[in-house]
């Protein structure tokens, strides 16, 4: 009898708090978004329906950070894989100081994203004070100024952008590299002996040795881009409606607690809505790529 | 003879250009990676009145001061958020380490009925994002009346499908018969678990550790939901809290003061455990 | 300490659905005496490895009883039986020092068995000693060889000072010079210590020249327990005869008639039953051990000439033969004396008590006389 208990003690703590925090709210959150008018105070609400989920899709803010949480998926995902992909062939290529660029090149993972996010505010930023050092690029360019915190909506999106990137970067550089390194050399071996291109090399070897990894960085990339927050806060501020730069989740914890929180029942209705979303894009992105597990990744 | 030499020369040529080509783009992301940090440690150096006298920014600063690090942690609690946000770190990490060694370990080593089940059932739990699960919790805590409270800005991240998953895998690699071996030699399941199990498979563990100190460190949401009193804010949200409410005027070397002193940690930790934090993000980390 | 099984049986279920369970070990009952050095020899997969788990206590009996001496232990979990196990791939603790190898199971004493630290180091330096590894102590296993680490496993099983050992395939992990010298050595601590020793194997010879008893088993059964001479002298039944031998036992398909012994045409014993009395016509196998066969011109054995290999001290004759059953046949002799290779046949006259013969159903052997 002990020895049949024992496993289920080691078990214990992970299942205890795993159901309390990760189980038990997925109903829950359900649960939340079909009820009208829940009032966490009293705990009450007067009926259910799909009212929540009306009301989340009519509203423009919701509506405005879905527009701005679109537009920084379509422009960030392409984009920093595609970065990563140059640097990490780059890398590859390269046969001094490989080490030192690596180790750089890993630094924003490590930093605090509102943080640097600040310095990147600065960078960027434009006052009666000072232009700001961008701008003063700009102006040594030839180009006039612009005010990317508070400016035009492009300026806006143009640093939220750059700053994403900025911080997806070093985890995708690192998984193309590994994935670069880990390709049998006597594929290259074989191919550089019937004297194919370099370039032919890395369409006919390279690429396609590496492509399950560009998809699983693209899935992963799309997932993280679409839950876009706290980057946008270190940017912006807190008030990112104010700013017109709010994402889907800030629309979520922003009707859940802030200045017009409150409405856990909107939030959940919000936080299905991206939670849809994600699967939809993450399943066309899988039946493309043609299936591929996120366990499988790991057990390589 | 010359010809086939001129060819080879060509080839070094381009094989040179090349490198010089790939090292200048490389140069140039590596510029755009470091300059944030240049600028922050460099701001923070120069006085207020400087600062604020460059209209032109000035790349370098001629007469550095402390000052700006002595008003972020006098004039804003930059400190307190510091021993919060240790305080966190070690209590989160702990706990957390204590809850997956005991689940990888049932999962690795034990023989229970409905094991892959349960297993299962754990690995689909990946896929739930956090936000989804967000919304509940946070009405949980303050229900309990946790909030502003370090139990309330703990107990939700103390255990994480993933490293169950990641040192289930290496504890699975450590050869059956040195259980078995343990066993005979009169060792309990714990005390192999913690004997021998722990000890081996150590570069995972210490790999766990950092990626998750690393990941409290720099957590934001949760706790900014949770904390509103800034005497429980950890550093993002005293970042944010200073950019917002900081220095009762707009001190921006101060503030970055304070942005290097809360980068420094990580990135002392990162120079030191470089290739297990490396080599643990490419086994599967993920960011965002 | 003597180990008795009693009716002991374990039956693993089958991982495929549908199939019928394992038996892993059928109804083992036998003893084994204090003192000696019993291998359990058998092909792999025939339920040594379980039969030794099941007396170590890592694995549960299904059926049957097991005692240490008079005490039933049975229902005893690994720690309380005394037992030193040593395994195939040595089981070190990599993260370990040897001495704190060594130490390890020391540690595990509870109550008045405690020992003081500066007793726990005598008795592994002790242990060491014995295996002969004293200046090894302070490394680890990874900084040793093959044959060291397996001396350190044995120092481990020992230090606790069992009343059993219990080793599971030690030497298949060597290569073949320290599988020699490694064996010699597990002989000389078992006799130093006169610990009742059960040594697992598949390796035929090795456990041939190593223990006093030898059990060998097939499929969960036992075949025949008994000392290595006497098994390969008069082995029990076919399987028992082909297991044991380098080169294998050659087995023909004969038959006896009028009591002689038929292998095709040719007659090549006259026997009868074992205190007299003639045995009735029927077939048999016949088994016939390489260095059974003398070159002899006149010898009743024909067979034809396939290869001739000069071993050095020995010849082996490859021949062919209809009647054989055996892969290959082969016959070991000292000299070429009265060999004739010209025609391309060879004939030989064969020793009585290295040919057997085998009931052809159950596969038995027949005991006879000349």
């Amino acid at each position: 009898m002990k020895e049949k208990i024992k496993p289920w003690l080691y078990l214990l703590p992970a299942v205890l708090f795993l159901g309390v925090f990760m189980v038990y709210p997925i109903v829950d959150v359900f649960i939340y978004s079909f009820e009208e008018g829940y009032n966490s105070a009293s705990q009450s609400f007067f009926g259910t329906g799909t009212f929540n989920y009306s009301y989340v899709l009519h509203d423009a803010y919701f509506l405005r950070a879905l527009k701005n949480t679109f537009i920084i998926v379509i422009i960030t995902v392409p984009l920093s894989t595609g970065i990563a992909l140059l640097i990490a062939l780059g890398l590859s290529s390269v046969k001094k100081i490989k080490e030192l660029y690596q180790t750089v090149f890993f630094l924003p993972y490590v930093t605090n994203t509102l943080a640097v996010g600040l310095v990147f505010m600065l960078l960027f930023r434009k006052t009666p004070y000072t232009d700001g050092f961008v701008n003063m690029l700009l102006n040594a360019l030839g180009m006039s100024t612009v005010d990317f915190i508070d400016g035009p909506y492009w300026a806006k999106m143009f640093v939220m952008c750059f700053y994403t990137i900025w911080v997806v970067m070093p985890f995708k550089v690192l998984i193309l590299t590994s994935a670069i390194a880990s390709v049998n050399q006597d594929y290259y071996k074989a191919a550089r002996v019937d004297g194919t291109s370099e370039f032919r090399i890395f369409g006919t070897i390279t690429l396609p040795m590496i492509s399950p990894m560009i998809s699983y960085l693209v899935i992963t990339g799309f997932i993280g881009a679409f839950k876009a927050y706290s980057d946008e806060v270190a940017i912006f501020g807190t008030d990112l409606n104010s700013a017109g730069m709010n994402t889907i989740v800030g629309y979520i914890y922003d009707m859940l607690y802030g200045d017009s929180g409150g409405y856990p029942s909107y939030a959940s209705a919000a936080a299905i809505i991206l939670f849809a979303v994600v699967l939809t894009i993450t399943t066309i992105n899988l039946m493309v790529s043609g299936g591929f597990s996120v366990t499988g990744k790991a057990k390589k | 003879m010359s010809g086939e030499n001129n060819k080879k020369d060509k080839r070094r040529f381009a094989g040179a250009l090349g490198q010089g080509i790939t090292h200048f783009f490389l140069i140039l992301w590596a510029i755009i990676v470091i300059f944030p940090f240049y600028w922050m440690i460099l701001t923070s150096f120069k006085s207020y009145a400087s600062y604020n006298s460059e209209y032109v920014p000035k790349l370098y600063t001629l007469s550095p001061t402390v000052q700006n690090y002595l008003s972020a942690f006098t004039e804003v609690p930059l400190g307190r958020y510091f021993l919060n946000s240790v305080i966190f770190t070690v209590l989160t990490t702990a706990i957390m380490l204590v809850v997956i060694t005991l689940a990888a370990y049932a999962f690795a080593r034990m023989k229970f009925a409905g094991k892959n089940l349960v297993f299962t059932i754990f690995l689909s739990l990946m896929m739930i994002p956090n936000e989804l699960v967000i919304i509940t919790n946070f009405i949980t805590i303050t229900d309990l009346n946790l909030r502003n409270t370090f139990t309330g800005l703990v107990l939700p991240s103390v255990t994480s499908v993933f490293y169950i998953y990641l040192l289930k895998e290496n504890f699975e690699q450590v050869p059956e018969e040195l259980y078995k071996a343990a066993i005979v030699d009169g060792t309990s399941d714990f005390k192999y678990l913690i004997d021998v199990m722990i000890p081996v498979c150590r570069p995972t563990m210490v790999t766990i550790t950092i990626l998750k100190v690393i990941e409290c460190w720099n957590s934001y949401v949760w706790p900014r939901l949770i904390t509103d009193n800034s005497k429980y804010f950890l550093v993002s949200n005293g970042i944010q809290e200073i950019r917002e409410n900081g220095f009762g005027r707009e001190n921006i070397p101060a503030m970055m003061a304070a942005v290097v002193s809360v980068s420094v940690p990580l990135i002392v930790l990162f120079f030191i455990f470089r290739k297990q934090i490396m080599a643990g993000v490419s086994r599967g980390g993920t960011k965002g | 300490m003597k180990i008795t099984l009693k009716h002991l049986t374990k039956i693993f279920p089958n991982r495929e659905k549908g199939k019928p369970d394992v038996v892993a070990v059928n109804d083992f009952d036998f003893s084994i005496p204090d003192g000696k050095l019993v291998s359990l020899l058998g092909p792999s997969g025939c339920g040594k490895s379980t039969a030794l788990n099941l007396i170590c206590g890592l694995e549960k009996p299904t059926k049957g009883q097991i005692f240490f001496d008079e005490t039933d232990v049975t229902e005893r979990s690994p720690r309380d039986r005394g037992v030193g196990m040593v395994f195939q791939s040595y089981a070190l603790y990599p993260h370990l020092t040897v001495r704190k190898n060594i130490i390890y199971p020391l540690k595990n004493f509870k109550g008045d068995k405690k020992l003081t630290k500066e007793e726990m180091n005598r008795r592994a330096e002790e242990a060491a000693k014995l295996v002969q590894i004293s200046e090894l102590m302070e490394r680890r296993p990874s900084e040793l060889s093959g044959g060291q680490q397996q001396r350190v496993a044995i120092a481990r099983a020992l230090v606790k000072m069992p009343e059993v050992l219990l080793l599971d395939e030690p030497l298949s992990n060597l290569d073949a010079r320290l599988r020699l010298q490694t064996r010699e050595e597990i002989r000389r601590i078992q006799q130093e210590t006169g610990i009742t020793t059960i040594f697992v194997t598949h390796d035929q010879e090795e456990a041939m020249s190593i223990s006093d008893i030898m059990v060998v088993m097939k499929s969960g059964t036992l075949h025949q327990m008994g000392e290595p001479q006497e098994i390969y002298d008069s082995p029990a039944n076919l399987f028992v005869a082909k297991f044991l031998g380098t080169p294998p036992i050659n087995v023909f398909e004969g038959r006896l008639e009028k009591g002689t012994v038929y292998i095709g045409n040719d007659a090549v014993l006259k026997i009868r039953k074992p205190g007299g009395g003639d045995f009735s016509d029927m077939p048999v196998y016949v088994g016939i051990r390489p260095e059974g066969f003398m070159p002899d011109a006149e010898g009743s054995f024909v067979a034809g000439l396939k290869a001739l290999e000069v071993m050095g001290r020995d010849t082996s004759v490859v021949f062919t033969h209809d009647d054989t059953v055996s892969e290959v046949t082969r016959a070991i002799i000292s000299s070429k004396k009265g060999l004739n290779t010209g025609d391309g046949v060879v004939r030989f006259s064969v020793l009585p008590e290295k040919l057997h013969i085998f009931d052809k159903e159950t596969e038995t052997r027949i005991p006879f006389e000349v």
